[in-house]
């Protein structure tokens, strides 16, 4: 007699955040400068 | 949680597969019971892998029966109780390792829930995370994947089989690429999943004394069925011989 494995999940453990380094930043900052910048210019060019 | 049974976990009789004129499989027999560790040993070409790949469906086989825990699997049927790791291990080198072992999981999750690795539901990737503390890699969880070494890798392999939460795990050549102390860290955390998580272990293997350290059973193939079944110890230098004796029968001699 043996026993078989269930196919129950393995226990859980919390996912530690992911680490951010500096080009992920740099280019998110890129990212949110343009669209900033593109809004700025979009609202000065639009004739209310 | 367990439950009892009278079958073994795996259990394969008079497999049959030929390639054309070529017979590599011919009754082969073959059990695994749940908490076991089976090395099977034979010189390249001799089927081993073949053999793995029509337990788990990957290759087709012609005739016989393969059953997990008591439940008939068709030639070509994929189940989630099997997990196979390979030699070349099949990582997605450019997706972290946390992604790559949430894969194991896509077979039980719906398309909006799989479509993309940031997709993966909170609770498959905190499943993961236990399945990577399980082989020792929580801490490399955001590290992608092709940053590993080979013998991390193949333990990132093991987590996604445990994350498939199947019981059977076939290894084919599964240390092959690995240096001696990471084939030995490999083939430890194998025996652990059999010792402490109830899993029924095939691996082929190239390595007799890493088979005799960490196998329950040794078997060999010849003429594409099981010849020599037998404990570790009982395992003679003479028997090893004789499985990696080159096969001038077959190879059609020395040129």
């Amino acid at each position: 007699m043996s026993t078989t494995r269930s196919t129950a999940p393995a226990r859980r453990l919390p996912v530690p955040p992911r680490p951010r380094g500096v080009r992920s930043l740099v280019t998110m900052a890129v990212v949110l400068a343009v669209v900033v910048g593109l809004h700025v210019v979009a609202v000065r060019e639009t004739q209310f | 949680m367990t439950s009892l049974t009278t079958s073994a976990a795996l259990s394969v009789r008079g497999l049959t597969k030929r390639f054309g004129d070529r017979v590599v499989l011919e009754g082969f027999d073959l059990d695994v019971n749940a908490g076991e560790v089976v090395s099977i040993l034979k010189a390249n070409g001799s089927g081993k892998s073949t053999s793995l790949r029509c337990i788990s469906g990957l290759t087709r086989f012609d005739s016989g029966s393969v059953s997990v825990a008591g439940r008939n699997v068709r030639s070509g049927e994929h189940i989630p109780e099997f997990a196979m790791v390979f030699q070349k291990i099949y990582l997605v080198p450019q997706l972290t390792v946390l992604e790559n072992v949430c894969a194991g999981a896509l077979g039980r999750l719906s398309f909006r829930q799989a479509w993309a690795p940031h997709a993966f539901p909170a609770d498959v990737r905190e499943e993961a995370m236990g399945c990577l503390d399980r082989v020792g890699l929580a801490q490399r969880a955001h590290d992608r994947a092709g940053r590993l070494s080979g013998g991390q890798q193949q333990r990132v392999a093991v987590a996604r089989a445990l994350c498939q939460r199947a019981g059977v795990l076939l290894a084919d050549e599964p240390v092959s690429a690995l240096d001696p102390a990471a084939a030995e860290q490999v083939m430890r955390l194998l025996r652990s999943l059999a010792d402490d998580d109830g899993m029924a272990v095939a691996a082929v293997l190239h390595q007799p004394d890493l088979a005799r350290r960490h196998s329950d059973r040794i078997v060999g193939l010849t003429g594409g069925r099981i010849t020599l079944d037998t404990a570790p110890a009982a395992l003679t230098d003479a028997e090893v011989d004789a499985l990696y004796a080159p096969d001038y029968a077959v190879e059609g001699g020395l040129a």
